[in-house]
């Protein structure tokens, strides 16, 4: 087992209960498992039917683009990437919260977290989903991104093994099945608890076959823990890994504004920042329509992750303050063009940095308000805080790139990128998505982990005596 | 009700955690083999309550990382160095250049080891397993509740509806049941 | 998605085999069907024996036969003699070269075009000729596209209506008649300027035969000033033209001749042969020194030494104050008096410039533009005449062009009603005739009006007759290039719509049948040869394309300042400098007067100096554009440019877009002729404003006085300007210096900027580097015979295009249309970058530098490394190739190239219209036949989505390496020979600026130039190792000029002194 969690944490698990008003397990399997078993109500259609025809104008977005060229987005010459590969970058930092979570949070032994986490891995799956898309569309030959694959063809040429987009290719996919696999395995007990609540013999055959017979046997609960602790572990390296190698697609170029060591940690922090942000943006809402959840997603998870988004705005912060400081101190006169001129527009030789700006105010400004405990519990502050921190966190990416590729090397070739309203279209289709899935999730799936909030009751320790509920050994 | 099925085993309702906790300790003592307990979740030290050792999963998940990096290693070296030698960017394939392709190696790994766990997990647990006799007890659907159950099985030797039944009893079970096939 | 591969349309003939195969193949007529064909094929069918596959294979054959013949079936039946040595006949799929020549107002241009199979498909200039030396132009290279322009006129119209080449015989049968019976009276001809030997002799001919007839010639970029000035100075048909050999010092008049004066090709490389500066060490490195004088800046004043802008109504100004300055022939004395004003420019820079020019008496050069009036031409040829540059660097010839009526003078007969039947032969009078004339009227009332051009144009419309002309390429006729010899033009191909040439119709009416092949040339050709073995001597004059010994005769040159004097007195007029706009017309340089308003390939090529694709715009000097209210910032982005009505007086006037043109003159606004043409041309719909309405014929090039307003009209016009940033940001990009600079420090380009950093010793303050820029590990070796490289003179480059154009031409590069260029698409693989340099960026006189930028082929190529597929990848002689079918498109290499230099097909702009890019599938696929027959059969033509570059015309490289191995057989001499073949944009470059070869080979041209210590590469510091490579640009500034300072300044902004810090 990892290492042993700090007095603090230990604190901060036992201060205040995990679950509030000390309930008992029935009442956990009852009120999770309400949410899937009332009847659907009103709102979930009025707001699926919203976000499905969101996501289908978007897939019109998608099949007008590939059957008609890549040129009905915006994208030029300099500027060969634009929107799709930042929104692939945003949509795959938001999911990164989700593995994060389950894993990281897992292997320090912060009980706090199994509240959260199964909502959290259902919206890492949805966003890698929508980030999935973008690397698939954005090519030219969308009929011939099997080149991409490693198998002998008419060419006679292999894939670059080089090449940080085939790297993407192998780690979007692995995260991509490993969070699956992560996230089913954590679903099986709470199926069988579907299978065993339900009458309906048609709910009874979907549940139970998805719970493959689960029986909470201890033999499989032993074998159990021990995969899930191992997925853990392998989840860990790879979802820092993941935007890592993202970040390579513009640490390992020779352009200016993308070829920086401080690529892959300041992506993996950003990574986590946004993530919590749009678990936040998903669950206060949640929280709010199913009052019943309030005293498992409590106050003290909120006042948590706020904690989490203030620290690595800070991390983000700095990061950028350090590429300014490099860019001074290297001397070197494109790294100080971009900064200093395209980015900051220093002497009107520029054109982003309004994008900047936003960039500097949602992403670092903003989140500092977290320092201040009132601000971390007045829910209506969290949420407005998480929206500029998701909108801060795509005009990141859209910096990155946009301003880097606009105005590089040889000023002749200087232009600037315009979106279309099929680039606009795709993103905002992807949201609707993104969404679409959610609800789906939300309406036939249990939203909270029921066997993994028991085990953090106090009961569910078997030396269990009053006044002390230090559950560990 | 007696009928003529094929016994499967005795089964015994426990109030709680603790309680099935210190059941399972002494059924342990009375070295009873074919046994298990059921609980809605996993309950901390109940494996070695039940006299279980450490699960061995984790030895599959390494051969399975390791198949991983080798198809890895194949994969990026093979056609660089033999099949396809291509002149990229001036770059050699040396131990220079080598990290260049760490990030697909590590990726490969990390599937396997993943596609390992999962498959083990239902290897070992025998899952899918749709239909099982314990499932005819109709208390037993509240084990993914708040049930804890303790079941002996016929197949065990020290096994005898009398002697068995008074045991269940004496460790405080209730509805103590014979379980039919 | 499956992909569907599109298969070229088989031959009707050989589809139908494929079809009857199953349904009667074994029934007996099928067999002796198949006797009859195949004997060989039948037997074995009868042996019984044949698989469906060899029996396929035989068919296959067929078609493949029956294909060949048909695709052939366009080549003349006449004999051409191929260029090539050997005496083989066609090979298909293999290249035949045949010597021609592109008729041209300033004198024919000698060529050798390319044809593969019957198809002309790439144009080149002819090695053997003089004129030539195997350059082109612009247009030259262009000019295949024209002829395979699908909107060309394909159809003979009586009154508007479809009729054909048989009743048009008929007609002219019957008007011969007529004709004949009454001497040719009311019967006129109007032509465009052509100095063909044949037409000479038949439009003699057809003056005898009908004495009363009328011949005009009308050019709308003509220099009839010239023409009458040289008449009056030196006497009948006297043609001068500067030598550049001996010129030290020459001085540009509003003379753009390096552009647009007459025979640019020839200029181009006289005055880069002066430009052309070896090593320190090879003797004393020299070079001519240029003087500008002009209103806004052409290419010419960017290779000014010292250029000074000035209005061109202010020229005459200028040359009259010169001319006192040099003192010419007292008998000017009296006119220079009468001419004399406060001169509105700076004093010191004429008086030093003029010392200058004395200083090099014999050796020195003045040139006035044709624009200007003749009062100017006179006293520049005075000026001449003192400089003592008469037979020295100004030569005369005798001319044997006959002078013709005045477009002016015809017009006066039409409204007179004196002609009753005319011919217009080519040029297009209802667009681009004087305003004053009111053309559009004046053809209407004339009876019969036979038109014979290319396009159903503007003219066309008005016609009783309509005929479909030739293209230089379908047609036999002749010329003189511009030394004057003798050259031929032959057809590549039949007229590919059944045209008539201006010829045909002359012999016709001489009452001769339509020449079927090139009889009335070659008598010509006999009495201008006079050979004894007709035979041979017409083969090695096709062969060679040219006529030995045959330019005309020089003849001495003697001013006549008297003449001179007489005319000045009488009818010059010196306009103040007031403050009243001048509005100053001049020829595009893509499209001419309009002629090429229709050609793709020039619409969207970047005007070399505002950079400016399909549109016009009226260029004015920031002083002005401010005074006219206009934001003068221009900021990154912006496409909406402001428009300017102009009035020239009540009746005449347009609105025109506007740009800012650094280093125009102030109070003077320049807008180039031949744009908003309206005639069913597809490139030429909505391309750019006429300007022509303005223009008249008192007023052909500038127009000035108080009549003359100018007015923005708070509109904003969308333009396609390829460069949007105009300043190198203090990078050292294009490099240059001062002569004097380089003879003390040859190798400056390398101790400036980045590259002093690199190649500092190893020190304390530099312990890492040892100026080696070095590698992590050691790269593959790249060890083919032959490794090729570039390298590119910025001291000789122009900035011309014709590179570009040759470039386009020879890789079947696609146009993509004015929205496209507006989204920064455009698909040229070479671009001319033009940037503007000077110490103060507000400074009104910015030096102008040229820079063609194509892909660098960098050895360490940042491009290969990020391709997920490998499409892009290096092959063993150095080139950065790509795999176009591997390619599935991420624009990752265009990202990672520190050159921007690769290109993304967006749309598919090689199968789908243009207008219709965004609708995609649901328009027609595929491009016209005529346009697909240009296609270079050797370069793959893109898809969309797919990257392409520049791959330094990797064809040519491997038919050089296969026809190598070929010879090398058993041996291993497969090494190609050094600098036995050149690249599309090499061949193309009058400079000769573009030098390409095997820098593995220290013999090779390309070797030797990279040895210079001027030559440097780009982005050094990031070791991308690049195989293109630049010689530093070099300024000869005289140091007594008051703005002799400034090259200076501007180069010590960038050389990085021994102290280490900038100077």
């Amino acid at each position: 087992m990892s290492s042993m969690p700090t007095e603090e944490q230990k604190a901060a698990v036992t201060k205040i209960p995990l679950v509030l008003n000390d309930r008992p397990l029935s009442w956990i399997t009852d009120k999770v498992s309400s949410v899937v078993e009332e009847r659907t109500p009103f709102w979930w259609w009025v707001s699926f039917m919203v976000t499905s025809v969101i996501a289908a104008f978007g897939l019109f977005c998608i099949g007008y683009q590939i059957s008609t060229g890549v040129g009905v987005w915006g994208e030029n010459h300099p500027n060969g990437w634009a929107w799709d590969i930042t929104n692939f970058v945003f949509w795959i930092g938001i999911g990164h919260a989700g593995t994060l979570i389950s894993a990281i949070l897992f292997l320090t032994r912060q009980k706090w977290r199994t509240a959260v986490n199964r909502s959290a891995e259902a919206m890492t799956l949805f966003a890698v989903v929508c980030a999935g898309i973008f690397p698939g569309i954005h090519v030219g030959r969308v009929w011939m991104a099997w080149f991409l694959a490693p198998v002998p063809n008419s060419n006679g040429i292999w894939p670059n093994f080089r090449s940080p987009l085939l790297w993407d290719v192998f780690a979007v996919s692995t995260y991509f099945t490993v969070s699956v696999l992560f996230w089913y395995t954590g679903l099986v007990p709470d199926l069988a608890t579907l299978r065993d609540r339900t009458n309906s013999r048609f709910k009874k055959f979907l549940y139970g076959t998805f719970a493959l017979g689960w029986r909470g046997s201890n033999r499989h609960w032993r074998h159990y823990e021990m995969a899930y602790l191992i997925l853990a572990g392998i989840s860990t390296p790879l979802v820092l890994s993941v935007h890592s190698v993202v970040s390579f697609d513009f640490a390992t170029s020779i352009l200016p504004g993308w070829h920086t060591t401080i690529f892959p940690p300041y992506f993996v922090a950003g990574a986590i920042f946004g993530g919590f942000a749009m678990v936040l943006t998903i669950l206060l809402p949640a929280r709010l329509i199913y009052p019943q959840l309030k005293d498992v997603i409590t106050l003290q998870h909120v006042d948590k992750m706020a904690k989490i988004i203030c620290l690595t705005g800070s991390i983000v912060g700095y990061a950028y303050l350090m590429e300014l400081f490099i860019a001074w101190y290297s001397t070197n006169p494109f790294e100080k063009f971009t900064f200093f001129h395209s980015r900051f527009n220093w002497d009107g030789t520029g054109y982003y940095q309004w994008a900047y700006g936003c960039m500097m105010f949602c992403n670092v400004v903003s989140p500092q308000v977290f320092w201040f405990k009132w601000c971390r519990n007045n829910l209506w502050v969290v949420f407005g805080i998480c929206m500029l921190v998701n909108a801060g966190m795509w005009f990141e990416r859209f910096v990155i790139i946009c301003t880097s590729l606009s105005q590089d090397f040889i000023p002749s070739s200087w232009h600037i990128y315009h979106p279309t309203w099929v680039e606009q279209g795709t993103f905002l289709g992807t949201f609707g998505i993104f969404l679409s899935l959610f609800l789906l999730f939300m309406r036939f799936l249990p939203m909270i982990a029921m066997s993994e909030v028991k085990i953090v009751l106090p009961e569910a320790d078997p030396h269990h005596h009053p006044h002390d509920e230090e559950a560990h050994h | 009700m007696a009928d003529n099925r094929k016994i499967y085993g005795m089964g015994a309702e426990f109030p709680s955690a603790t309680a099935l906790f210190q059941a399972a300790e002494k059924v342990r003592d009375k070295g009873f083999k074919k046994w298990d307990v059921h609980s809605p979740f996993p309950i901390h030290g109940m494996d070695a309550a039940m006299g279980l050792g450490k699960s061995w999963l984790s030895a599959v998940v390494l051969c399975g990382g390791i198949t991983g990096l080798l198809t890895a290693v194949v994969l990026e070296f093979y056609p660089s160095i033999i099949e396809y030698k291509l002149v990229v960017d001036a770059k050699p394939v040396t131990l220079a250049t080598v990290p260049a392709y760490f990030p697909i190696m590590f990726e490969l790994t990390v599937l396997c080891s993943a596609f390992a766990a999962v498959g083990a997990l239902l290897v070992m647990n025998q899952l899918p397993k749709w239909y099982h006799p314990i499932f005819n007890w109709d208390r037993f659907a509240k084990v993914t509740d708040n049930g804890f159950f303790l079941v002996i099985e016929a197949r065990d030797p020290q096994f005898s509806e009398t002697k068995t039944r008074a045991l269940l009893e004496e460790i405080g079970g209730a509805h103590v049941t014979l379980v039919h096939d | 998605m499956k992909k569907i591969f599109q298969h070229p349309p088989e031959p009707v003939n050989g589809k139908k085999y494929w079809r009857s195969l199953d349904e009667i193949a074994g029934t007996p007529e099928f067999r002796d069907r198949l006797k009859r064909e195949f004997p060989a094929g039948a037997d074995e069918f009868e042996a019984g024996g044949v698989s469906r596959r060899s029996f396929i294979k035989l068919m296959g054959a067929s078609t493949a036969l029956a294909g060949l013949s048909l695709s052939a079936c366009r080549r003349p039946e006449k004999h051409l003699v191929p260029f090539t040595k050997s005496a083989e006949w066609e090979i298909p799929g293999k290249p035949l070269f045949y010597a021609t020549s592109m008729p041209h107002r300033k004198g024919a241009q000698p060529l050798v075009v390319t044809t593969v199979d019957g198809r002309p498909i790439k144009i080149e200039g002819n090695p053997g000729h003089p004129a030539s030396m195997g350059t082109t132009s612009l247009f030259a290279q262009s000019s295949i596209l024209d002829m395979y322009d699908p909107d060309r006129a394909r159809l003979f119209r009586e009154r508007g209506l479809e009729s054909d080449s048989t009743k048009f015989d008929a007609y002219l049968t019957q008007l011969t008649g007529e004709l004949g019976a009454n001497g040719g009276d009311g019967l006129a001809f109007l032509l465009e300027e052509n100095n063909s030997p044949t037409r000479e002799r038949l439009r003699q001919a057809v003056i005898a035969k009908y004495p009363k007839a009328v011949w005009a010639v009308y050019e709308p970029l003509g220099n009839d000033a010239v023409v009458q000035a040289n008449k009056d100075a030196y006497g009948d048909d006297i043609k001068v033209t500067p030598k550049f050999d001996d010129a030290d010092v020459i001085l540009s008049l509003d003379s753009d001749f390096l552009n647009f004066e007459e025979g640019s090709v020839e200029m181009i490389r006289g005055f880069s042969k002066r430009r052309r500066v070896g090593r320190p060490e090879d003797g004393k490195p020299d070079m001519n020194r240029l003087y500008v004088v002009e209103n806004r800046y052409t290419i010419t004043g960017g290779m000014a030494d010292h250029r000074m802008r000035l209005p061109v109504s202010q020229i005459g100004a200028f040359a009259v104050a010169l001319a006192e300055k040099i003192g010419v022939d007292s008998a000017l004395d009296a006119s220079l008096k009468q001419l004399a004003g406060t001169p509105s420019f700076d004093g010191q820079w004429l008086a030093e410039m003029a010392k200058d020019l004395q200083s090099a008496k014999g050796r020195s050069l003045v040139l006035v533009g044709a624009r200007q009036p003749e009062w100017v031409q006179l006293l520049v040829g005075a000026i001449n005449a003192a400089l003592g540059n008469l037979g020295k660097t100004l030569v005369g010839t005798a001319s044997d062009v006959k002078p013709s009526l005045k477009i002016s003078d015809l017009s006066l007969l039409i409204q007179n009603k004196q002609v009753t039947t005319l011919f217009i032969f080519g040029g297009n009078p209802v667009y681009n005739a004087p305003a004053d004339l009111d053309w559009a009227t004046l053809q209407k009332s004339v009876p019969a009006v036979i038109r014979v051009g290319l396009h159903e144009d503007e003219t066309s419309n008005r016609a009783l007759w309509q005929v479909p002309g030739t293209h230089y390429l379908e047609t036999w006729s002749d010329g003189r290039a511009s030394d004057g010899s003798y050259v031929s033009v032959q057809p590549m191909i039949l007229p590919l719509f059944g045209g008539w040439s201006e010829l045909d119709i002359l012999a016709r009416l001489l009452g001769q049948p339509k020449p079927e092949g090139p009889e009335l040339v070659q008598d010509t050709f006999k009495l201008l040869a006079k050979p004894a073995d007709f035979k041979s001597a017409w083969n090695i004059f096709l062969h060679d394309g040219f006529l030995k010994d045959s330019q005309l005769n020089e003849s001495a040159l003697t001013f006549n300042a008297a003449a001179a004097a007489k005319f000045i007195e009488t009818n010059s007029s010196n306009p103040a400098a007031g403050n009243s706009y001048e509005i100053v017309f001049i020829g595009d340089s893509k499209m001419d007067d309009g002629r090429y308003a229709n050609n793709g390939w020039l619409q969207e090529l970047p005007e070399p100096i505002t950079k400016l694709t399909w549109d016009n715009a009226a260029l004015v000097s920031v002083a002005t554009a401010a005074e006219l209210g206009m934001d003068v910032k221009d900021h990154l982005g912006k496409q909406d440019f402001d428009t300017l009505e102009i009035k020239i007086d009540e009746k005449r006037s347009i609105e025109i877009p506007v740009l800012i043109a650094p280093g125009h003159a102030d109070n003077s606004i320049t807008i180039p002729l031949g744009y908003g043409r309206v005639f069913n041309g597809n490139i030429a719909k909505g391309a750019g404003v006429n300007v022509y309405p303005l223009r008249t014929t008192a007023q052909t090039y500038f127009a000035i006085g108080p009549k003359t307003m100018v007015k923005r009209t708070g509109n904003q016009y969308r333009l396609a300007i390829t460069q949007d940033h105009h300043s190198m940001e203090g990078r050292a990009i294009v490099r240059e210096a001062t002569l004097d600079t380089y003879k003390e420090t040859p190798d400056f380009p390398k101790k400036m900027w980045m590259d002093a950093e690199i190649l500092r010793e190893k020190g304390p303050d530099n312990p890492f580097n040892d100026g080696s820029n070095a590698s992590l590990y050691r790269h593959p070796p790249l060890d083919a015979p032959n490794q090729w490289g570039m390298t590119i003179d910025l001291n000789t480059c122009t900035g011309c295009n014709a590179c570009v154009i040759a470039c386009q031409s020879e890789n079947n590069i696609p146009i993509v249309g004015k929205e496209q260029v507006v989204n920064g698409r455009a698909m040229h693989w070479i671009r001319n970058d033009r940037y503007y340099a000077s110490v103060d960026e507000h400074d009104p006189d910015p030096e102008m530098v040229m820079q063609p930028m194509m892909c660098q082929q960098c050895e360490n190529a940042p491009c290969e490394t990020v391709c997920p597929v490998n499409a892009t990848v290096h092959s063993t002689d150095g080139l950065n190739v790509m795999a176009y079918n591997r390619c599935i498109g991420t624009r990752y290499c265009a990202n990672n190239c520190p050159f921007k230099v690769r290109r993304f097909n967006f749309f598919d702009y090689q199968q789908r219209p243009l207008d219709k890019l965004k609708l995609g599938p649901l328009t027609e696929k595929g491009s016209p036949d005529t346009l697909k027959m240009q296609k270079n059969p050797n370069v793959t033509v893109r898809m969309r989505g797919v990257m392409e570059k520049c791959t330094f015309c990797v064809q040519r490289i491997q038919e050089a390496k296969i026809a190598q191995k070929v010879k090398a057989g058993a041996s291993d001499d497969v090494r190609v020979p050094t600098d036995s073949f050149q690249v599309a944009c090499q061949q193309a470059c009058p400079a000769e600026a573009i030098v390409f070869g095997d820098i593995k080979d220290p013999k090779s041209k390309v070797s030797l130039l990279k040895a210079q210590e001027k030559n440097y590469r780009l982005l050094e510091y990031l070791n991308v190792n690049t195989r293109v490579s630049y010689l530093a640009r070099l300024r000869n500034p005289n140091p007594a000029m008051p703005d002799a300072a400034k090259s200076a300044a501007f180069e010590k902004g960038l050389i990085h002194t021994e102290e280490g810090g900038k100077a």
